[in-house]
């Protein structure tokens, strides 16, 4: 798959996926938000269900009272209250009032809140509760309190009410009333999921970090005097919010607290479920993505793709490359320009090859003229002086015959030759290719040079010859190659007026061979090596310039490149790269769009 | 007899006629499982003697089977003249020989032998008192068949016995002292307080015994009642087997804690008194020597720190059981840890020891096997005293409250006599609208 | 039918009084060092008459060292007590907050054997319909009808005027008169009349008030005194009241209100005389069927019945003697002055 491509596609995948977790976790997060609106709602609605609850247990309380004030032995006892004596008989009325009337307490005191009988505490008759008969109270439409009462074994809380009955100048009290414990909370009618307990055990709660969840709660409620809820998440059992609810006695005192759990079960169900859902569907969205991914980068990347293809073949030289996209978006506009751009690039190749052709036809004509114009000139002098020298005498003339006739016999030496190096140039050959040894290539051509450069009068010219390996070889075509090398040499040379090394490199690289000639010479300029190539662009003074050209002709054709670095007074280096090429001679290697 | 019999016809001639007839039911608390009379150690155990089988003296001191008596020699022989003509149940005479054999087994500590006018019983001391031990229901002339039934020449005649249930006697047409008026009576046995009461709520019983709050009650409503002389002793024992009761703190400074005033008043409706004597003052004449202290201050001094203790009482008896609870209540007043023992546990047990009798030593004797102590060495009153004072010291025991036995008697009941001072002449009973 | 045994306690060989102190001063001195000093106290309890206090005191104080409460001396405390069969004398020896040291001697009370005495009646008055009582006053008689006060003399009656109540009377009313000088007192139900009846017979009435001497109990024919039961007539005695309750019972209250005795075979009435020839007080009560008089110690009787032809409705106490009022046949009542003697 094209990096294009790959890149498509995360960038779809990545995208989709983004949206899928994102959306997920905000609907998790929302609905975790609305139902914990929820659950405090339900938890309000349920704690006001349980006041009232409360409220109407304590209504049955005082209704009962109420119903125990107005009954028989309730009134002959005031009656007995009313009159000088003891009411010690009706130390069992209490007990069995109660129990007519279904109260878990029930104490009936004599004027001045003594006891006269205890249904739940018989053994605590005499005793004196002096809050009841408390002047200042009003027990005729009083409702029912909370209360510590006090039991054998144990003290209880007591949801309890107290009604007065006129017993001549005083009055004759009952108190009474349901214990609030755990039979009384499941009594209370509560939603499913919904429990109450009550904690008594006030005086031992402190606060701190280390305690359960529950305790801690009623520290709180404690400290507040108010409702206190808090999320509870056991490591065993359900999760719950607990409510502590203040249980406060008559005079507001804090007698116990009422903690009543409503669960969470359901919301951490529901939230866990949106949160599978919403992961799913992330997966899901994930999934789909790539898919859709895969498939829109296809698509998406069809056309480039195309189009890649279309410039790699235009890269490779076929100019007639078409891109076929249809479509009406970017992509396609894109594809017809490239239509029209290789178009009119191949026109413009044509064109150019057109031009340079002339360019190069003119060029060789202007060089030809040059060149020509050289060794035409002393003919045209040479044949002027034998012009003249008719008139000498024989000898003279003899003498300036010999002489025109010498010269003119050079330089028509002298333009036989360049016409033949212009046929030379003309005629060179396709390659032949082979496998050349690089070192016995160059061996020999140090071999051939090294007259030249070891004979006085000559400037002193070393050579270094470096090759990788002995066994580097190359396909080629070892008469062009040598050719090229010969002239790279001259070049370098020609450079050198007063003597240098001239390095002979070869080294293998990346799918092919490279060859370098180095001199320490005079240097080229950037300038000079941007126009090297040209041909006839010489910086000698003399030679056709087609040497240069000759060697880029040979790279060419075998398919290699040639480059030169140079710096002005320290030198250049020619730099041959030539491929790799199979048995049949073909390019190996994958082509780079350069 | 006879002029007493006259003289009682011409006391009631003002009053109503008794009438012959009609069955009597007596419920009683206690159970008995033996006519023995020599094994009655209960008062309820002893009221089946006194139906079946006469004493030598009456319970109040008058001749019974004896006519007369006579002491000789510093009372330390007394003579008693059997009446003649006595028979018993199944028609043999008694004889004085019979009557001495049948009483041997309940004097141990003397010899009684029969001469031809009636019995004589010896003692290695003077015995003032043998009268009145003469006259208690152990004291029952039960003549022992060969068979090893007992027969008796009392006003009844056993017709049914369950042991540990109840007795069924009739009356005994040949009784010397005159047929009763009763034709039959049943005693039951074993039955507990509330259940006499719902019994005589609704007739079924003619006699129940009940609790100071109900006797008031009955009282208040004209109804006839009856109350024994108040020998029951209500009080706390500290077991001695057990640590926290060996704390001899704790022991004393419950019992500076325990308030016996509101007990006495409202739950034994002021009915026999509080104590701190093992026996009643009036009948030793020296409980005042015991003083019953309330100093809860003192107590929450001598008490501090002491080990937690735990209270039982019999869970059959309610009003002992509110008791207990008020004892509580006062302990924790004075700082004391004192806890009701739900189980078989208890460090210290809430008991009513009914008496069994009026006699100073018998009583104290009886205590004195209860509670594993040496028996009085002599009936004086200064051995009496120290035998109390020993069962005292260490505060092992707390007496609180002596009471007496509280019974309801249903108003057709005439004629309702108490014989001594813990039992009834049921001979002399009589029911109106009887048959 | 009721026989009453007299116990002797004079069982041959029991100690007397003296005898009996003397032994308790010796082991009192025993438990006491070479002539310590202690605090002498001395007390009775029970039944016991003052002069055994004083033999006591005869006896023990010479033998003791004795001298006033001071810190650090032993106090000794001898109570005078009684059971059913005898006297006790005992003695305490406290030091400090330490259990005492206790000894106890038994000895025979001269007067334990109670007295016979003789009630006496003298008929006062007669007449058909109601008699609440009657007193005497100067030579004459005031007697008290439930609708008028009168003043007789000489069988006949002199004076009267009405009784207006406050609210209608009762049924079963009770009334009393008591007589000081020339003036009276007279309380009914529920109204209460003082005057005087000499030199002419005049009163005023007003509705009574509650009045611990007469705590009748409002519209009701019984009394509730302090911290009693409701009783149809109560006396004082010893430490309490003798009275007979509503439900028939007589008993011996102690002030608080707790039992101290129960008897039986008492009328509705009881009332107390002081002893003619002894110290403290008898009761009088009728008999269970009520048609006669009794004198009681209270738990045994003293006297022999006394019948009064009827029966005793009322007995109220009248200076020294006792007044009766006697439903005899019909609507005819009678009033009986009771007197106590001593003897046959």
């Amino acid at each position: 798959m094209s990096p294009f491509r790959t890149r498509l596609f995360l960038l779809f995948a990545l995208a989709i996926a983004a949206t899928s977790i994102v959306l997920s976790y905000v609907i998790s997060l929302t609905a975790e938000r609305a139902f914990e609106r929820l659950d405090e709602q339900r938890t309000r609605t349920l704690i006001r269900q349980f006041q009232r609850e409360l409220d109407q247990r304590g209504r049955e309380v005082v209704r009962r009272i109420e119903s125990i004030a107005g009954s028989e032995p309730v009134r002959r006892l005031a009656a007995d209250a009313a009159q000088p004596g003891d009411l010690s008989l009706y130390l069992d009325q209490a007990q069995t009032l109660a129990k007519e009337q279904a109260l878990d307490f029930l104490e009936i005191l004599g004027p001045g809140g003594v006891i006269v009988s205890s249904a739940h505490y018989p053994a605590r008759f005499g005793y004196k509760k002096p809050w009841v008969a408390d002047p200042s109270q009003d027990w005729k439409s009083a409702g029912a309190f909370v209360e510590i009462e006090e039991l054998p074994d144990e003290s209880a809380v007591a949801l309890l009410a107290v009604r007065a009955v006129p017993a001549g100048a005083g009055f004759v009290y009952l108190v009474g009333g349901l214990r609030v414990d755990k039979g009384f909370l499941e009594a209370l009618a509560l939603p499913a999921g919904m429990r109450a307990a009550l904690y008594r055990d006030l005086p031992s709660i402190r606060g701190g970090s280390s305690l359960e969840p529950s305790a801690a709660l009623v520290a709180e409620v404690r400290r507040t005097g108010k409702e206190v809820s808090l999320p509870v998440r056991p490591t065993f059992g359900e999760p719950s919010t607990l409510t502590g609810i203040p249980l406060s006695g008559r005079a507001r005192e804090l007698l116990g607290v009422l903690l009543v759990s409503s669960s969470r079960e359901e919301l951490y169900e529901l939230t866990w479920f949106i949160r599978t859902v919403g992961f799913v569907g992330a997966l899901a969205g994930i999934a789909l993505g790539a898919v859709i991914a895969w498939w829109a980068s296809a698509r998406v990347t069809r056309p480039v793709r195309e189009l890649a293809a279309g410039a790699r073949e235009v890269a490779a030289g076929n100019w007639k490359a078409r891109v076929e996209v249809d479509s009406r978006d970017e992509i396609g506009d894109l594809a017809r320009a490239f239509n029209r751009m290789t178009e009119q690039l191949a026109e413009q190749r044509g064109r150019l090859i057109q031009v340079e052709r002339v360019a190069a036809w003119r060029e060789l004509a202007r060089r030809l003229a040059h060149e020509l114009k050289n060794p035409l000139f002393p003919l045209q002098i040479t044949v002027e002086n034998l012009q003249r020298a008719r008139k000498l005498d024989a000898a003279q003339f003899d003498e300036v015959f010999q002489e025109s006739t010498a010269t003119l016999l050079a330089e028509l030496s002298q333009l036989k030759s360049i016409l033949g190096r212009f046929s030379d140039f003309a005629r060179m050959p396709a390659p032949r290719f082979e496998p050349v040894n690089i070192e016995s290539l160059l061996a020999t051509l140090v071999r051939l040079f090294e007259p030249q450069w070891q004979s006085p009068g000559s400037p002193p010219i070393r050579s270094v010859v470096e090759v990788e390996t002995p066994s580097l070889s190359v396909e080629a075509d070892p008469d062009q190659l040598n050719r090229a090398l010969r002239n790279l040499v001259l070049n370098a040379m020609d450079a050198m007026p007063s003597g240098g090394t001239i390095t002979l490199r070869a080294r293998g690289i990346v799918a092919g061979v490279m060859l370098e000639v180095s001199d320490t010479g005079t240097g080229l300029t950037p300038e000079e090596c941007e126009r090297l190539f040209t041909p006839y662009y010489t910086t000698k003074t003399h030679g056709t310039g087609l040497g240069l050209a000759i060697v880029q002709s040979v790279v060419s054709d075998h398919g290699g490149r040639i480059s030169v670095e140079s710096e002005p007074g320290r030198g250049s280096s020619f730099r041959i790269e030539l491929p790799e090429r199979s048995a049949k001679g073909e390019l190996n290697g994958a082509s780079s769009d350069r | 007899m006879r002029l007493i019999a006259l003289l009682s016809l011409a006391a009631v001639s003002l009053a109503a006629r008794p009438r012959y007839g009609g069955a009597l039911t007596v419920e009683l608390r206690g159970t008995v499982q033996a006519l023995d009379p020599t094994a009655a150690d209960s008062v309820d155990a002893q009221r089946l003697p006194l139906l079946l089988f006469d004493r030598l003296v009456a319970l109040d001191g008058t001749p019974s089977l004896a006519v007369s008596w006579v002491a000789e020699d510093n009372q330390r022989r007394w003579r008693f003249r059997i009446r003649p003509g006595v028979r018993l149940h199944d028609g043999v005479a008694l004889t004085p020989q019979l009557a001495a054999a049948a009483l041997q087994p309940a004097l141990p500590g003397y010899t009684v032998t029969a001469d031809a006018a009636g019995v004589v019983i010896q003692s290695p001391r003077p015995a003032p008192r043998l009268p009145q031990e003469l006259s208690s229901p152990r004291a029952s002339v039960a003549v022992r068949l060969p068979n090893g039934t007992l027969q008796g020449s009392g006003p009844f005649r056993a017709m049914e016995w369950q042991p540990g249930k109840a007795l069924t006697v009739a009356a005994f047409d040949g009784y010397w002292g005159g047929r009763p008026y009763l034709d039959s009576i049943t005693m039951l046995l074993g039955r507990p307080l509330r259940d006499q009461l719902a019994d005589f709520e609704s007739g079924r019983a003619s006699v129940a015994e009940v609790t100071p709050a109900e006797f008031r009650r009955q009282e208040m409503r004209g109804r006839r009642t009856w109350s024994s002389a108040a020998v029951d002793l209500v009080a706390l024992v500290f077991l001695r087997n057990r640590p926290a009761a060996q704390d001899a703190r704790v022991r004393q400074a419950m019992s500076l804690a325990i308030d016996r005033a509101p007990v006495w008043s409202v739950l034994f409706q002021k009915q026999g008194e509080p104590t701190g004597s093992l026996l009643p003052g009036w009948l030793t004449g020296w409980g005042f020597v015991f003083p019953a202290r309330h100093d809860p201050a003192k107590a929450k001094e001598v008490g501090a720190g002491g080990p937690a203790l735990l209270l039982g009482h019999d869970p059959a008896d309610f009003v002992l059981k509110t008791v207990a609870e008020r004892i509580v209540l006062n302990a924790r007043e004075s700082g004391l840890s004192v806890r009701m023992a739900a189980g078989a546990e208890s460090d210290v047990l809430l008991v009513r020891v009914p008496a069994s009798s009026t006699e100073p030593g018998r009583v104290l004797a009886d205590y004195c096997r209860t509670f594993n102590t040496p028996a009085p060495a002599s009936p004086t009153p200064e051995a009496l005293y120290e035998a109390e004072h020993r069962l005292l010291e260490g505060q092992w025991i707390l007496p609180l409250f002596h009471l007496p036995a509280l019974y309801a008697i249903q108003p057709q009941v005439r004629n309702w006599t108490p014989g001594g001072q813990l039992h009834w002449r049921l001979d002399e009973v009589w029911l109106e609208g009887a048959p | 039918m009721r026989l009453f045994v007299f116990l002797h306690c004079c069982v041959a060989g029991a100690a007397t009084l003296e005898e009996a102190a003397n032994d308790l001063a010796r082991r009192v001195n025993s438990v006491l060092a070479p002539r310590e000093v202690c605090f002498l106290r001395i007390r009775t309890l029970a039944q016991v008459p003052a002069s055994d206090v004083a033999i006591a005191q005869r006896t023990l104080q010479p033998l003791l060292r004795t001298g006033p409460a001071a810190e650090g001396r032993p106090e000794v405390v001898v109570s005078l007590s009684q059971n059913q069969d005898t006297r006790l004398i005992v003695a305490e020896v406290r030091r400090g907050s330490g259990p005492p040291s206790v000894f106890l001697a038994p000895y025979a009370g001269e007067a334990s054997a109670p007295a016979v005495l003789r009630l006496e009646r003298t008929l006062l008055w007669q007449q058909a319909g109601r008699i609440l009582d009657a007193a005497p006053a100067g030579g004459g008689l005031l007697v008290m009808d439930p609708d008028r006060i009168a003043w007789a003399l000489v069988g006949r009656v002199e004076a009267a005027e009405p009784l207006v109540h406050a609210s209608p009377l009762p049924r079963d009313a009770r009334g009393h008169l008591r007589v000081e000088g020339t003036r009276f007192t007279a309380d009914a139900a529920n109204t209460r009349c003082t005057g005087e009846w000499q030199p002419a017979l005049k009163f005023t009435c007003e509705p009574a008030n509650a009045d611990p001497a007469w705590p009748l109990v409002s519209g009701r024919n019984h009394f509730q005194p302090a911290k009693l039961p409701p009783v149809f007539s109560f006396t004082p005695w010893d430490r309490g009241f003798l009275a007979v309750t509503t439900a028939d019972q007589t008993r011996w209250f102690s002030s608080e209100g707790g039992v101290l005795g129960r008897y039986t075979g008492w009328g509705t009435v009881v009332a107390s005389l002081p002893h003619p020839c002894a110290q403290g007080r008898i009761a009088v009560a009728g008999t269970s069927a009520g048609a006669a008089l009794q004198a009681f110690d209270p738990a045994r009787p003293l006297s022999e019945p006394v019948s009064l032809n009827g029966v005793v409705a009322e007995l109220w106490p009248s200076q020294d003697s006792l007044t009766a009022i006697v439903q005899q046949t019909g609507n005819h009542y009678a009033a009986y002055r009771i007197t106590v003697a001593c003897g046959r």
